[in-house]
């Protein structure tokens, strides 16, 4: 009867470790899973769970080293017993873990023994899992190789290729999740379709995910999700150069920021719409909503937000040809690039506003420090005047990509 | 006038830097789908799924 009470006392704490994390206190969770293992138990199926849990508690604690551990107990303990569903979740959580620690190998080996085993005990929610698994995994790996690899535009081979997983894996999941009607999972694959057809380039089915994604948002009647909806719809009209639709989800994005009251994302919304009027030539426009967006960003002491939000502004007022305006924004620019250590901003701050110096016919023996800075800085990094050359060759390249004719010629 | 042709890439080169990031730019779903194994009787009702999203790479707006 020792060995009752031990078993009982153990149980007692890891439903209390469950509770506790149900209730999202994962910290003390974490404690009574651990009081728990301590105690020790034999029954298998009840350590299993405890390793399970504490590796998910530590997991949303942010603490994945602890989380890997955990739920490499939990497989191994697992495969001993010979239980298969515990073995597929447990590999499930591991692949995860090892996804998020960007471990990505060792997580497609997790998700390969995830879809074996669901395909094994035909369990197709659970083979939805492990593909929906799989396509996170390579969508991660894609995007850590793409954050990394700077070079905007053409992104490396590798990064195609683990998007076209991700993208194969989702389209599977897919097909199983709406086999069984499962309408919030659809949604979710949709969505992250969406970004991984985005990333491919292929912004025509980006377009068609996102839509599909944005149909069961509305249904039910996730605002989050119709607000992330709109903005990756946004985002793909701007690259299919149909700037007209483009505005008016980023308008859908900011009316669902300002509902559930996202500041950061009402700033992002304002600002794609500020860019999305210039390219659309509608200064004024524009500059309404750059102003919207620098507002925000200076409430949030977003100091870079601030920088990108009076760079717009000046050349927008430049191109409406208020030269004072276009002027006092290019001098805030340049003053925030210096405070924030923004090398090539403040050089083009600086460029800015020496043309803008020469278009309002100022000469440059005017008693002023940023002018005098102004021509060291160019002649050092520069070496003389390369300047005119590299922003010709520049400006043309950006006038031919930026062209919408050209865009819709890439449908 | 070579002044009005800068003047107007002036006005390109700050959306151009907007789009450089916008093509990276996505708003995610949630990335991590983690299982639960209950240990209480009760609701076992979802399989007891737990959803998480991403702590990782999930701020994905500038």
């Amino acid at each position: 009867h020792v060995r009752y009470r031990m078993e009982v006392s153990c149980l007692e704490l890891a439903l209390e470790g469950e509770r506790l994390c149900k209730v999202g206190d994962y910290r003390a969770g974490v404690s009574f899973f651990e009081a728990a293992i301590q105690v020790g138990t034999e029954d298998l199926q009840v350590l299993s769970a405890i390793y399970s849990q504490l590796g998910n508690a530590y997991f949303h604690l942010h603490d994945y080293a602890k989380a890997l551990e955990f739920h490499r107990h939990d497989l191994t303990l697992t495969r001993t017993i010979g239980d298969l569903l515990g073995e597929a979740k447990a590999s499930g959580n591991l692949g995860n873990t090892l996804k998020v620690l960007g471990r990505f190998d060792e997580a497609v080996v997790c998700c390969q023994r995830h879809l074996d085993i669901a395909r094994d005990i035909n369990d197709k929610v659970g083979q939805a899992r492990a593909l929906y698994n799989f396509g996170n995994v390579y969508h991660a790996k894609g995007k850590s190789i793409c954050w990394s690899g700077a070079e905007p535009g053409a992104f490396p081979e590798e990064v195609m290729t683990a998007l076209r997983m991700a993208a194969e894996y989702y389209e599977a999941n897919l097909s199983i999740v709406k086999e069984l009607g499962d309408r919030a999972a659809q949604g979710r694959t949709f969505g992250n379709l969406g970004n991984t057809y985005y990333l491919l380039g292929d912004f025509g089915k980006a377009v068609a995910s996102h839509e599909q994604r944005l149909l069961i948002a509305k249904e039910f009647g996730d605002r989050s999700a119709e607000r992330r909806a709109y903005c990756n719809l946004g985002n793909a009209f701007i690259f299919l150069g149909e700037f007209e639709v483009a505005a008016e989800h980023y308008k859908r994005t900011l009316q669902l920021a300002r509902q559930l009251k996202d500041r950061a994302v009402e700033a992002q919304a304002c600002y794609s719409l500020g860019n999305t009027y210039t390219l659309l030539q509608d200064y004024e426009r524009s500059i309404d909503y750059h102003l919207k967006h620098l507002i925000i960003a200076q409430d949030l002491n977003d100091r870079i937000g601030e920088g990108r939000a009076c760079w717009s502004l000046g050349n927008a007022y430049t191109a409406l040809g208020n030269h004072d305006q276009a002027m006092h924004f290019a001098e805030k620019h340049l003053e925030i690039c210096r405070e924030t250590g923004d090398r090539s901003g403040e050089l083009t701050a600086r460029m800015n506003v020496s043309d803008l110096q020469t278009v309002l016919g100022l000469s440059y023996s005017t008693n002023n420090s940023t002018l005098s800075e102004n021509k060291d800085i160019d002649n050092n990094v520069n070496g003389g005047r390369p300047r005119m050359s590299r922003r010709h060759s520049m400006e043309n390249l950006e006038l031919m990509k930026l062209s919408p004719e050209k865009m819709n010629g890439q449908k | 006038s070579p002044m009005s042709t800068r003047m107007q890439s002036l006005q390109v080169d700050s959306v151009q830097r907007w789009m450089d990031d916008l093509r990276h730019m996505t708003e995610v779903e949630c990335m991590c789908v983690l299982q639960a194994k209950p240990i209480g009787v009760e609701e076992d009702s979802q399989h007891g799924e737990l959803v998480v999203t991403a702590g990782v790479g999930a701020g994905d707006h500038v």
